[in-house]
């Protein structure tokens, strides 16, 4: 808590400061008296508009139900009128001039607004490709704190999955689905023009003025080798000419895990225990059990009530010629787990000005420190270590072993109370840019960029989290360092209604990553932690190089008649060092067409169709994500004793050299169409991604020592189709507007390198590979048994492959069943404001998704890694308890013949669900009204309730493989307060 | 302007400059071409070959689970057990989880071995002699290798090159046992009798493998040849007898440095484990750099502290194991329970009134006390570790010993020396001179004493033994006479004359044919190979 203050105090000793600061100027000027209504387009009132003065907008006033204001301000200020859902007005107040009417014009049909694309940008109305934009309004009460909180479920063709509920966890996002299998699919994300190589994890979403979605191939092939999965493209903010901006802005949120496993009570678990086991439980234990005297509830034990902090303070002004932007964050995240907590500290400047005529430079800096302060416990171990034990030896203080289920694993209150670790990443990432104007519409920009990232661990583990346990510990260190050159020579004229805009692009990167790492057992004192590898008995140390270089020319011609017919062709060649010579060379064309129908003659007279155009795409994208020298077959490294601590180093050739293996290939078409009718804004897009030359990790027969090797080989499909709907619902003095976007998406593989199927996801502990690939399924798909009931005797009975019924079924009985991805995914915003009261309520849900409930399966089974159970209805409603056998949910436990895999359908759950992301009931209050601030009230629930019929703790958080919940992390249910100060 | 055209040629520049900026440089890596250029890297792969073994029998699931079908062992008829269950009731499926790891472990030490086997005569600077060292403990871990997967699966693919086969044939029995002789007999050649220093000697024991070694393991290769399914008889029996002669008669002239120890009770001791005298061939670990997982495998679940319970014994097995300091320091003498606080021991038969889930004789011989260079206190409720480090015991004296006096017994004559060898193995069992085997016994007499002391010898031992009792079992055909005794499951008399009787807990049911004598493949290769369905 003392650190926290300490963040607290700094941060208001920085804010009184600013505002001691503020409080001086003040400049004798005329004033005049002026007044006004305030309407839409439609020509109605709109009440609560706020009216103030740009230059200080202490002096400002609200409209009335008539839409009527009056207020008394300087002459030559700038009048401002504002409301939430329409474009901001502004108007200069002149001399003898008194009134002042404002149409508003509503900011969702703002077609003039510009849009970053790759290496350039261009207005919404003149998009030929399928891109989608998330603004900073859509976001700022909301208390995000990742990019991919802010991308989930705000914008159509992007699904994110929250995969663990672990603070600083990262999530899983796709565009437009899954286009790689053995290689990443992540999208690539862009930030002020620079390629983001070491992760979203440093950058503040507050810092965030718009996201670009760009999902189809027109808008990524520029991206060429890496534009495959998408791109999404990071704006940040940037100051304005005008009066200073100073806001500060804090929030404290406070988390609670939401639901949990139903698990015997120590004295059900004894109880139990005596039933199966025999009398492993004495009478004396039994009674202490009973009357709570013994036991453990570890699920208590784990958890707490953990309180998360975020402060933003952001600076930002600009003069004639120089805009500058500053700001600093600071977040401290508590798991609701215990010990673990999750940092970061941030800080930006943005600087951009206009040197010469012909020259503006801009810099942009943004340095940040992450540390995460211990790991995730084992989920898996909380939910099955034996309520009936000792948590450590009263004599030597030692923690015991679970000594009835587990039977691998270290006590998890033990590791999570006596180890500790920290994990920092230290970041820099500078962006500069020159931007030469040549010649009316000719520029050159000349950008360059730096990642620096350090990212130390440091790990302790103790010898008393076991009988025999041996103490530990290590330090790492990886650095990454990431450049980039990019030379874009920009051109756009118009003649006589042809408007031609054409680039071509020089671009040249290169990350190189060492890494360093120590680490000992057998510390001859604990005391020392990790800080004295010289303690340690044992030794050893590893370092790392690797290397990689892209090499990238890019042409683009954007091209339209009259803002009619539009046309983009772009071509882009990448060389990648990944690839050996002849298969280096990658090459990605693409074409766009568009026709804005509204903006033909014949449509001009109707009033029905405010906006209509149609869009069609074509390109090829790539994915180069093998690691470096992944091609070159190099000797594998491994160690051994020799019955000794010393580590004898050894190599041997444990992998094969591919020297063919070149890019892989994605194909998308997509099909468009953007309509406005009646104030309701409406997007549709169908796409057709169709990846050829897998990066395919083909398995190895385990004859020829098992194990993957990289080909070019396999394909697999996605289609699907992206629908988005904004709209007022009511827009008067109360304004609800709604947005639903909804996505779905149909993943097919086509071919794995000639495999007739693959298995994945195999633990050999529990059953077998529990998921299989194979061409007409989609990726994530399910291999299970056919479960259908109990035998006589409650043993499983499964169906066999000739229809039968077996309880001990063979691999030929496994079938295909579910899938891991949602088909649909959803997300539906609503706001709603009167006056200064904003209410924003965040749905999210994915759809025709299942999870294999691995953690249901080891607490109701005897398994390879739980020898007994800790679900209370695999007890109560078992087999052997149930007297009444057709109320058994569970099979006997009792019974030997009995065969539990977690690969059955028995636990292979629907984990469809809809979210209240989020909900938030902000108040505004003017900075007329408390004359020094706008001050910003919020109260919010985040994950507030989920509707799903997962029986798992959450059904959207996976920890294996693809969905595969085996001791998941949940998402925690999180109330936040904020209050925000704009000086 | 000038300006302008003055950043476009810098810029231009930049990019000539760089003619190799896409090749590259993997430092700190080292590609399969460029090694064995220097001596040191022959150290280097023998490193490698033996970390890959070590791993490969480093835990139970790795190694040892088709060892189950031998009359020694059971398993538990509850719990995690599912797959080990299915070795014990002859049921295998190819489905089994555990299996496929026994099978590919196999394969990826033949592969850690060939690539010594094809590279490593190029290294320059050592003499023929050091590389054919090197090449020679390939080649006995390769026929290692082959011999436990002829013995497990039959018929295989043989991996001679490093290359992937989806295609790779399987080989007959016969072939496979010609290629293990061949390799065993590089072995035999190249093998030194002794290493001298660190690693491959720890002061005491040779940890690389030895010539003597490897000629034990010849002699055991050529009984199983004699046996099913080859059954190539008399000749292969004789070759067998001979081998171990060698290593007998080389032990007794003081060449070969080994002897029995002379308790039994030191054979699997913690005290002994660096330093054995009669372990020809050990597979060494350390708690620090490269443990083993033994320690709780074979104990209870229901005990005082909890073990695994992998494996127990078979009553009937425990009933017939002659009384004595052997069968003392094979089994746990009583099994500890708690009560409340205290530690009550127990015969193992005792059922807790009829609540014990599986109440069975229990091994003792893979146990280690939590404290390190501490044998296992039953008595005390401390309990042991998950990680231990007991040398891994492959081959021993005593086994040779067995293995001549039957081999020889088998071929139908019946010597001084074979009965000689077989008393010092049994005097040592009964903690006494007690002489029971002598010269006037028939040759067929002997040659089962031998069989059956050698079951006694290694009983519940499955950690990659040589030769397991259910491998013996195998050559002589006798699975099947040990699978219609678990079928009928009768009740025995623990102690005679107590009145408790006792059974095995696991039912064997079905009808025996000699499919159960092998292991189906495992099917996530059958779906890359035709030739394997």
């Amino acid at each position: 808590m003392k650190g926290k203050f300490l963040h607290f105090i700094t941060i208001l000793s920085l804010l009184a400061v600013t505002l001691s600061a503020s409080a001086k100027e003040n400049t004798p000027q005329e004033q005049i008296k002026i007044n006004g209504t305030i309407k839409n387009e439609a020509g109605e009132i709109v009440i609560g508009t706020t009216i103030f003065i740009k230059e200080d907008s202490l002096i400002g006033t609200v409209a009335d139900e008539n839409g009527h204001y009056t207020l008394t301000v300087p002459v030559g200020s700038t009048l401002t009128a504002s409301f939430l859902g329409y474009q901001t007005l502004e108007r200069r107040v002149l001399k003898g001039i008194h009134r002042y009417d404002f149409i508003l014009k509503e900011e969702s049909q703002t077609l003039d607004e510009v849009i970053v694309i790759g290496y350039g940008e261009v207005k919404k109305s003149d998009l030929t490709g399928s891109v989608s934009t998330i603004g900073s309004r859509n976001f700022s009460d909301q208390p995000v704190k990742s990019i991919s909180d802010i991308l989930q479920g705000r914008t159509s063709g992007v699904e994110v999955t929250t995969i663990s509920g672990m603070p600083g966890a990262a999530a899983k996002v796709r565009v437009r689905g899954t286009t790689s299998i053995n290689k990443s699919s992540d999208p690539l994300y862009v930030i002020d023009g620079i390629i983001s190589s070491s992760g979203l994890d440093g950058i503040n979403p507050q810092d965030i003025q718009s996201m670009e979605v760009l999902k189809d191939a027109s808008s990524t092939a520029v991206y060429g080798s890496r534009g495959a999965n998408g791109v999404i493209l990071v704006t940040t903010k940037g100051g304005e000419q005008g009066r200073a901006r100073i806001s500060f802005d804090a929030k404290v949120g406070v988390s609670e895990i939401r639901k949990n496993y139903n698990l015997l009570t120590p004295y059900e678990y004894a109880i139990a225990l005596n039933d199966i086991k025999g009398n492993i439980v004495s009478d004396a234990d039994l009674e202490a059990y009973r009357t709570g005297e013994k036991g453990i509830d570890w699920v208590d034990l784990m958890t707490r009530t953990a309180i998360t902090q975020n402060y933003n303070l952001n600076v930002s002004g600009g003069a004639k010629r120089v805009r500058y932007l500053i700001s600093g964050n600071v977040l401290d995240q508590e798991a609701v787990t215990i010990n673990s907590k999750y940092m970061r500290y941030g800080v930006r400047a943005n600087i951009d000005a206009d040197v010469r005529r012909w020259l503006s430079v801009s810099m942009k800096l943004n340095g940040s420190i992450l540390h995460q302060k211990n790991g995730a416990p084992n989920w898996f171990h909380v939910l099955n270590f034996s309520p009936t034990m000792e948590l450590r030896d009263p004599v030597t203080g030692i923690y015991n072993n679970d000594p009835y289920n587990i039977g691998t694993g270290y006590n998890p209150y033990g590791v999570m109370t006596e180890n500790y670790s920290d994990s920092y990443s230290y970041n820099l990432n500078a962006n500069g840019r020159l931007l030469f104007k040549i010649a009316k519409g000719l520029t050159l920009s000349v950008q360059g960029g730096y990642d620096y990232n350090h990212s130390p661990s440091y790990a302790f583990s103790s010898s008393k989290l076991a009988p025999g346990a041996t103490s530990s510990m290590s330090n790492s260190s990886a650095m990454h360092r990431y450049w980039q050159n990019t030379n874009n020579l920009a051109y756009s004229g118009t003649f006589n209604g042809h408007t031609i805009s054409a680039n071509a692009v020089w671009e040249m990167s290169g990350v190189k990553d060492t890494a360093l790492s120590i680490s000992g057992s057998g510390l001859s004192n604990e005391s020392v932690g990790y800080w004295d590898v010289g303690n340690a008995a044992v030794r050893s140390e590893s370092n790392g190089y690797t290397e990689s270089s892209l090499l990238s020319g890019i042409v683009r011609l954007n091209y339209d008649y009259k803002k009619r017919y539009f046309v983009t062709a772009a071509f882009r060649a990448d060389g990648s060092s990944k690839f050996q010579k002849g298969n280096r060379w990658g090459f990605f064309p693409s074409a766009a067409v568009a026709w804005d129908i509204a903006q033909e003659n014949f449509m001009k007279k109707q009033k029905v169709v405010e906006h209509l155009k149609i869009r069609a795409s074509y390109g090829v994208t790539g994915n180069e994500g093998i690691s470096a020298y992944s091609t070159l077959g190099m000797l594998s490294a491994t160690s051994y004793g020799w019955g000794t601590s010393t580590g004898y180093t050894g190599y041997w050739g444990n992998t094969f050299a591919t020297p063919d293996l070149t890019w892989e290939k994605t194909t998308q078409y997509d099909v468009g169409l953007d309509l406005t009718i009646h104030g309701i804004n409406f997007s549709f897009d169908w796409f057709k991604k169709s990846t050829v030359d897998l990066l395919f990790q083909k398995q190895v027969p385990s004859y020829n020592g098992g194990g993957t090797f990289w080909v070019n080989q396999g394909a697999l499909d996605n289609t699907g189709f992206e629908l988005s709907l904004n709209t007022f619902v009511v827009d008067r003095a109360v304004k609800w507007e709604t947005s639903v976007n909804a996505t779905y998406i149909k993943n097919t593989i086509i071919d794995l390198a000639g495999n007739d199927f693959v298995l994945t996801a195999n633990y050999s502990d529990l059953g077998g590979p529990m998921q299989i690939m194979k061409p007409g399924y989609p990726l994530g798909s399910f291999y299970v048994y056919d479960w259908v009931g109990f035998n006589d005797e409650g043993a499983n009975l499964y169906r066999a492959a000739d229809g039968s019924l077996t309880t001990s079924p063979t691999s030929s009985d496994l079938i295909i069943k579910g899938q891991a991805t949602p088909k649909w995914t959803l997300g539906w915003n609503n706001t709603i404001s009167w006056r200064g009261l904003s209410l924003n309520i965040f749905f999210n849900g994915a759809f025709g998704m299942d999870r294999l409930n691995m953690s249901r399966f080891t607490t109701a089974s005897m398994s390879g890694v739980s020898r007994f159970i800790t679900l209370r209805d695999a007890y109560f409603y078992g087999w052997d308890y149930v007297k009444d056998k057709s109320k058994a949910k569970y099979p006997s436990i009792s019974n030997t013949d009995n065969k539990s895999f977690a690969n059955s359908d028995f636990w292979l759950e629907d984990a469809s669900f809809f979210k209240l992301k989020n909900i938030t009931l902000s108040y505004m209050i003017p900075r007329y009204v408390t004359r020094f601030a706008e001050i910003h009230l919020s109260v919010s629930a985040q994950d507030v309730f989920t509707i799903t019929k997962y029986k798992g703790m959450d059904p959207e958080v996976y920890s294996g493989y693809d969905g595969l919940d085996y001791g998941a992390y949940p998402v925690p249910r999180t109330f936040t307060f904020g209050v925000k100060l704009v000086f | 302007m000038k300006k302008i055209l003055y950043i476009l040629l810098v810029s231009s520049l930049t990019f000539t400059a760089c003619t190799d900026f896409l090749e590259e440089n993997p430092y700190g890596k080292q590609s399969s071409n460029n090694f064995f250029s220097q001596k040191e890297d022959l150290a280097a792969s023998l490193n490698a070959l033996y970390s890959v073994v070590a791993t490969s029998q480093a835990q139970n699931n790795y190694v040892g689970t088709n060892f189950l079908a031998g009359d020694d062992i059971s398993t538990h008829p509850g719990s995690n057990k599912q797959p080990l269950r299915e070795y014990d009731q002859y049921n295998i499926t190819d489905n089994n989880s555990w299996m496929l790891s026994l099978w590919e472990q196999r394969y990826k030490v033949i592969k850690a071995a060939n690539f010594i086997i094809n590279n490593a005569s190029r290294t320059p600077d050592v003499s023929k002699e050091v590389i054919d060292e090197a090449v020679a403990q390939a080649h006995f871990w390769r026929a290692y290798s082959l011999f436990y997967l002829v013995t497990t699966w039959g018929e295989v693919p043989v991996m001679l090159n490093e290359e992937i086969n989806y295609n790779a044939k399987v080989w007959s029995v016969e072939d496979i046992y010609t290629q293990i002789l061949s390799d065993l007999e590089i072995a035999e050649a190249g093998c030194p009798v002794t290493y001298s220093g660190a690693p491959y000697h720890n002061g005491s024991m040779n940890v690389a493998v030895s010539k003597p070694a490897v000629k034990a393991a010849m002699a055991y290769v050529y009984m199983c040849m004699a046996g099913w399914p080859l059954n190539k008889g008399v000749e292969y029996y004789t070759l067998a007898a001979n081998k171990a002669e060698e290593v007998i008669d080389l032990v007794d002239s003081g060449t070969y440095q080994y002897r029995l120890l002379d308790n039994y009770a030191d054979v699997y001791s913690v005290k002994y484990t660096q330093s054995n005298p009669e372990v020809l061939l050990g597979i060494f670990y350390h708690r620090d750099r490269t443990p083993q997982m033994m320690p709780l495998t074979d104990l209870p679940d229901d005990i005082a502290y909890g073990g695994w319970h992998d494996t127990q014994g078979e009553i009937k097995y425990w009933k017939e194991f002659p009384e004595g300091p052997r069968k003392e320091a094979t089994y746990l003498p009583k099994l500890p329970f708690k009560d409340g606080a205290n530690v009550v021991l127990h015969d193992w038969w005792y059922d807790n009134n009829g609540t014990r889930k599986s109440v069975a004789p229990v091994f003792n011989k893979s146990t280690e006390s939590a404290t390190r260079g501490e044998e296992f206190d039953y008595t005390s409720p401390l309990a042991p570790p998950q990680f231990g480090q007991k040398t891994i015991q492959v081959i021993r004296l005593s086994e040779v010993y067995c293995w001549y006096a039957e081999a020889s017994a088998r071929t139908g004559v019946v010597t001084n020396k074979a009965v000689d060898v077989l008393n010092r193995v049994r005097n040592r069992a009964d903690g006494a001179v007690s002489n029971r085997y002598s010269i006037a016994m028939s040759a067929e007499e002997l040659a089962e004493a031998a069989y059956n002391e050698h079951g006694w010898e290694i009983a519940g031992y499955y950690w990659c033994g040589f030769a397991p009792r259910a491998r013996d079992m195998f050559r002589m055909n006798r699975i099947k006479e040990h699978f219609e005794i678990r079928k009928k499951n009768e009740p025995i008399e623990v102690v005679d004359g107590s009145g408790i009787f006792r059974k095995e807990v696991l039912d064997v049911t079905g009808e025996w044919d000699d499919s159960k004598m092998y292991c189906p493949y495992p099917y996530a290769d059958t779906t890359f190979n035709p030739n394997l369905r």
